[in-house]
Order: structure tokens, then sequence, then C-alpha cells
């Protein structure tokens, strides 16, 4: 009972926050029509510099009166910054680089104050300060990753503890499509900074819903997910190789690997079955054409892992190498990983490719420019958005399902302020609204944080700053990229394109 | 035929419709005309559903239209065309007819479609290009277009001459006279332009303050100046 009222009164004193928060953003946007993420940085921010001008001077009177003159400069500086200048863009184009302020501030008071959240002394924490403080973190959150969090969680109950790789994903996949209904059904009449509104708030409330259920989702540690370890890999005509893989651990895989229970060497061609979904061949090393990867034996004999016609086009590239050891169960774990989730990329992408280019992509595009002229034209713009909520739910549910299975566990930490940034640096990045831009974008954020903190390194700058620097990178990247070329890498190759052909 | 029976709307506390009434017959163009903030917009704007009438009706050849939604009432024969030509810019102009007419099977929806480019042979020469590419005049052609997709029965047009050359505008008023003409249309005209409206409607309603002030054939009302002194301002 003590519990629950602390829950309680955690959710009011949490609640009257965001509700706060959510006014400052109103105010903002009836104003200026930006719907200002920073503003909870900028909150943030200046409740660091009134409890400097605490410490230092010993009043809180001084530190209140510091605080809201920072929050009213701090607020001219974005300002004149970055919302004037994006005023002119569309609603996406301000939100994006209003969070890019959000993460900058974030990072720059990492680096000064040091990553680690500071206690406030009691009188002002009352005022909120202190409660500030706990909000901020978790303010990241998009809702995207979010929704396949806690479907994630609905589905472990129902599978057991015991994961099956390939049922997760399509359990996750279910649970998405519902998700996607209802919040498409709550969102459909909402536009613009009002669903971003609704979406931030799911984003928020759902992580700290299911922290508070310990016993079933496993709280912030989140559950540990057993990914079956491939025994002698899938194959198609040994059931009993499929039900042991799930069960199995590292040394049932040595001892399949050492001893070849099912070798799928002895017929090659019959084996095969596309369907398969891991085949580790055995010592004496051969390739099953149709397999979606390849597990090379230690000889490497033969390996010619060649021409797939499944649409997985990086699996040959993974195929191990002559000095992989055989007992080494997390490289071929890795590579398993790898099939799984670029067979699910590929197919994913294929299907996202031909809903945008194809019938329901032009409804979506024609409600998103114009509901209106849509309902005019005998669309049902609520429909639409219902749908186009249910398809993304489904999206990430499967992205989600396939993270979960390279991490090894679901917990609200693993979809966290890395992986919401990178995401949305990547779109970005790539070019909103581009499929193919969403691609590029995730190559090219791959590299950056580790380009980012290399540089830092070998410059032997301080860990503070190390550490937090590649998040101000993304942060100023995507005030830039909203700023100079809001059409990300897609944009400007469109553009240029486009000044090639026309100039013929 | 388009009826409407003492239809009111008010937005807050201010009166945009006060109970206005008027028929329009198949085959002819019915224009209203009358000066800014005279209600034409919201009255056009109601009969399509997007706003919700505080009271009265619209019957489209009987059948109730007020209070059901915009796409519904697309779908029973009632095509606003709304000021400012609200085509989808990153469609082509083909795609953007076909959004027209989205719910209907394949065949009829293609059948509809070479009819049009058989009307507007600008539209078909420019089938794969962007709608942005277009110019005003083709685009208000689109427009028009991907209204007729639905194969209705009653077209409503919001300000067709809006931004448009002189010129075009007469070429595109008449292609709406031969249209109501040749596909029975009851055609549903709003115009600020009362001139030219009235050279190709058979009855002119003149609307001021939220309500009809006057009804008469075309000819009646543009040849009465002192009607155009008071109501219409030039």
């Amino acid at each position: 009972m003590t519990t629950f009222i602390d829950y309680l009164l955690g959710g009011f004193s949490s609640g009257a926050v965001i509700a706060l928060f959510a006014l400052a953003l109103v105010l903002v946007w009836r104003s200026t029509r930006i719907v200002n993420f920073a503003q909870v940085g900028q909150a943030m921010f200046t409740t660091f510099i009134a409890l400097v001008v605490q410490q230092a001077t010993g009043s809180w009177f001084l530190a209140l009166i510091a605080g809201l003159v920072a929050g009213g400069v701090l607020g001219l500086i974005v300002y004149a910054l970055v919302l004037r200048p994006v005023q002119r863009l569309d609603t996406s184009g301000s939100i994006i680089a209003t969070f890019g302020v959000l993460i900058s501030l974030q990072a720059l008071a990492a680096m000064i104050w040091g990553g680690e959240p500071q206690s406030f002394p009691p009188p002002v924490a009352n005022n909120g300060l202190e409660i500030a403080g706990r909000i901020w973190p978790i303010s990241w959150y998009d809702v995207l990753v979010y929704a396949v969090t806690s479907l994630n969680w609905q589905t472990v109950p129902i599978l057991g503890m015991q994961w099956n790789a390939v049922w997760s994903v399509i359990f996750a996949g279910l649970g998405g499509v519902i998700a996607g209904l209802i919040i498409g059904l709550l969102a459909a009449r909402l536009r613009g900074p009002y669903l971003a509104g609704l979406t931030l708030g799911i984003a928020v409330g759902l992580p700290s819903i299911a922290a508070r259920f310990p016993g079933l989702l496993g709280g912030s540690q989140g559950l540990m997910l057993t990914v079956p370890y491939p025994e002698g890999g899938y194959v198609a005509d040994s059931a009993a190789a499929v039900d042991a893989a799930v069960e199995s651990d590292a040394a049932a895989l040595e001892a399949a690997l050492s001893g070849g229970t099912s070798s799928p060497s002895d017929d090659v061609t019959g084996s095969a079955a596309p369907g398969d979904l891991l085949t580790v061949d055995d010592v004496t090393g051969s390739a099953a054409p149709d397999d979606l990867l390849t597990v090379d034996d230690v000889t490497g004999a033969g390996s010619s892992p060649s021409a797939e016609p499944v649409p997985v086009p990086s699996a040959s590239t993974i195929s191990a190498t002559p000095s992989g050891t055989i007992t080494d169960a997390g490289f071929i774990l890795e590579q398993w990983q790898a099939s799984v989730s670029i067979a699910v990329a590929c197919i994913a992408g294929f299907v996202a490719l031909n809903l945008v280019r194809g019938r329901q992509g032009r409804v979506w595009k024609a409600v998103r420019d114009d509901p209106i002229a849509a309902a005019l034209s005998g669309i049902s713009p609520a429909a639409s958005k219902v749908s186009a909520f249910v398809v993304s739910s489904l999206f990430a549910a499967l992205a989600g399902a396939v993270f979960a299975q390279i991490l090894t566990y679901v917990g609200p930490g693993a979809y966290g302020v890395a992986l919401s940034l990178s995401l949305l640096v990547g779109v970005v990045l790539g070019g909103r609204g581009s499929l193919v831009g969403a691609v590029i974008g995730a190559v090219l954020l791959v590299g950056l944080p580790a380009a980012v903190s290399n540089l830092a390194g070998e410059r032997g700058w301080s860990d503070q700053v190390t550490n937090n620097l590649p998040t101000l990178a993304y942060g100023l990247l995507l005030v830039l990229v909203v700023l100079i070329a809001p059409g990300g890498v897609m944009g400007l190759l469109g553009s240029g394109w486009r000044r090639l052909t026309t100039r013929r | 035929m388009l009826e409407v029976k003492q239809l009111s709307v008010s937005f807050g506390a201010v009166r945009a419709l006060d109970s206005v009434s008027l028929v329009v017959p198949r085959g002819e163009v019915t224009a209203v005309i009358g000066a800014n903030g005279a209600g034409k917009s919201t009255l056009m704007r109601t009969l399509a559903g997007l706003v919700k009438p505080e009271s009265g009706s619209a019957e489209l050849d009987g059948i109730q239209v007020t209070g059901r939604s915009p796409e519904d009432i697309v779908r029973s024969g009632m095509a606003l065309i709304p000021e400012g030509r609200s085509t989808i810019p990153e469609l082509t102009v083909e795609e953007n007819l076909h959004l027209g007419g989205l719910w209907r099977p394949n065949a009829e929806r293609k059948a509809t479609s070479a009819e049009i480019y058989d009307m507007f042979p600008v539209l078909a020469e420019r089938r794969r290009m962007r709608s942005d590419t277009l110019s005003g005049g083709e685009r208000q052609q689109l427009a028009i277009g991907r209204a007729l997709m639905c194969d209705p029965t009653c077209l409503l047009l919001d300000e067709p001459s809006l931004g448009l050359a002189p010129l075009i505008v007469t070429q595109i008023l008449q292609l709406v006279n031969q249209l109501a003409r040749e596909k029975d249309l009851a055609v549903l005209l709003v115009e600020q332009n009362a001139v030219t409206a009235l050279r190709v409607a058979t009855t002119g309603i003149i609307m001021n303050l939220g309500t009809v002030v006057r009804v008469g054939t075309a000819e009646e009302i543009a040849a009465d100046d002192e009607l155009r002194d008071a109501y219409l301002g030039s």
C-alpha cells in the first residue's frame, strides 16, 4: 500500500511538472507556431545555473533570480539563433531543430557539470527544480522506441520466459499493430503540434508505467531474453534441431559443432531449403546456397556463399573468416543476429518501398499535405492516419524485436538516449520522408559517435568532454541540417541532380 | 438538384449564415455573388461537410447531405473544388486525378480519367509531371478534373477565378458551363468577380452578411445597376 501511495504521489508530481512543461510548449506554439522541445533542456540548463549560484552565494533568493534571468537570456538566445530562423520551415522541421537544441544543451550541461545527476538542496527542490532534474533524462525517449519496448514487455508473459526468436518477432509485430491502432485512433483527429504532444506524452508515460510493474516486466532492469543458439542450424528436415536450438546454450552449441548433430554437408543441395534461417556448416565445410546465412567452418574449404536469391545482399559478406575458432559461440551468435536483422530489414524495406510508392502512399501524402483536399477527394483523413500509425508501429515493433535479439534483454535503459538520438539524427541526416535516406542516414550515423570520440581521445581531452562530445555533435548536426540542408543527404542529392539535369 | 433549406451556421457569436435557402437545378450554373464576408465560402464549406451547420439542411436529389463527413458527401456525388486549387504538390497530375476516385473500381476510374483527359488535353500532356510544376490555370483544371473523378451530380466551385488571368478565367468558366450542360450537373459557383460569373450562369444569387438578398436570372441581376452598387461594390 505504501508503495502504491508512493507511486501515486510520484505520479502526481511528475504529472504536474509535465503539465508545466506542456504549458510552456503551448505558449511558444501559440505565438510562434513552433513546438519547442528545447524547453526541457532550457529548464535543465537554468536549473544548473541556479545550483551554481546557490553553491557560490549560499542564497536561495539569488539562485532563484539567477535561474529566472538565465532562463530568459537562454530563451532569447535560442529564439534568435534557432527558433526565428526555423519559423519559415514546416512544423516537423522546427520540431527537429528544437530537438537539436535540447540535445546540445544536455550534452553541454553534462560537459560542464558532469553527467551524474546532482542533488539540489531541499528548499528549491520543492519548487520543482529537483523534479526537473529527474524529468529531463526521460524526455529523450521517442514514441517509436517506446511503443516497441512496451510491446516486447507484453509479449514476454505470453511466451513465457523462453523466447523463440521467430515468434518474438511475430508477436511484436502483432502487438505493434494493436498499439498502432490504439494510438492511431487517439491521434486521428489531432494535427501537428497536438499530435507531437500526444506522442511525447506516450513517450514519457510508457517507461514509467513499465518500470512500475517489476514483477511482471522486470522493472528497470528489464527481462532477459534467451536467444536461441543455432545448434547445428535450423535445418528444414530436422524438427529436433529447431527444438534443441531454442533450449540450447553455448555449451550445447559447442558440442553440436564438434559433433555435427545434423550435418547439412552431406546433402548440400537437398537440405538447403529457402526457409532456413541459418545453417552452420559442419567441420568438413560447404555452402548451402539458399540459406539466409552461412557460417563456414574452420577449414574454410569451399566457402562460397554466392549469389543468394533471397534479398539479403550483405549476407555473403558475413561469412566466417578462417581464423575464427570453432568454440567461439559469440561469433556465431553475431552472425545469426546479423542474418536475422538483415533479413528483416530487407523484407521490411521492400514492403515499405512498395507501400510508399503505391496507392496507400499516395493517400498518406495527400492527407499529410492537405487533409481538407484529401477529404474533398473522398478519402477519410482519420482512417488514413490510423493506418499510418498501424503500419509504422508494425515496423517499429519489428525493429524492436530484432534489437532485443541483439541485446539479449529487454529493458527501458536499452531503448534510451543514445538510440533515440541515433534514430532522429539518422532520419534527418538521410532526408526526412525518404526511405532510402533513412538507410543512408543509418549508415552515416553508425560511424559518427566513434569518429567524434576518437577525435576527442586523440586530442587528449578530458573524459567528461570526450564522453559527451558525440551527443553534442548529434545535437548540433540536427540543428545545422535543418537550417542548411532540410532535405538531408537525399535532398542534397536531389537538388544536385536537378541542377545537373536542368543545365543541359 | 441541390436544395438548401434554412441553413444557418455560427462561429461562436458570429452568425456566418442566417437561414439561407436556395435551389441549384441540374444542367445549369447557379452563381452566388457577394462582397467579402457575405458568407459565400462558408456556404460552400458547409455544403461540403467541412463546417457543421447549426440548423437547416441540404438535400442532393432528395438525399440529406448535411451532418455527414466530407468524404461521405463526395462519395454520394457532390464535390467541392475549394478556394486556392488544393492539389497535392508532391503527386503527379495522374496521381492527383486518381486520388479523386480511389474508392471506385479500377475500370470505372480509368474510364472517368480517360474522359477527363479528353476534356482537358493539357492534363493529358502533363500527366506524369508533378502538380506543383503546373501553372495556375492548369492547376485549376486539375482540381476540377479531380472533382469530376467521383462522377458527381453536383459541383461546388469556390472562387475559381482567384489569382488567374482574366482570359483563363473566361475559358475555365465557359468550360464549367459546358460541363453543366453536357453532363447534366448542378453547378454552384461562388465568385467575387460578378460580371464574369453572371456571364456563364443561368441564375444569380446575391448574398450579403450571411443572408440571401436577391435571386434572379443572371441577365436581370447583371443589368441591375442599383444592386451592383449596393452589394458588389463595383
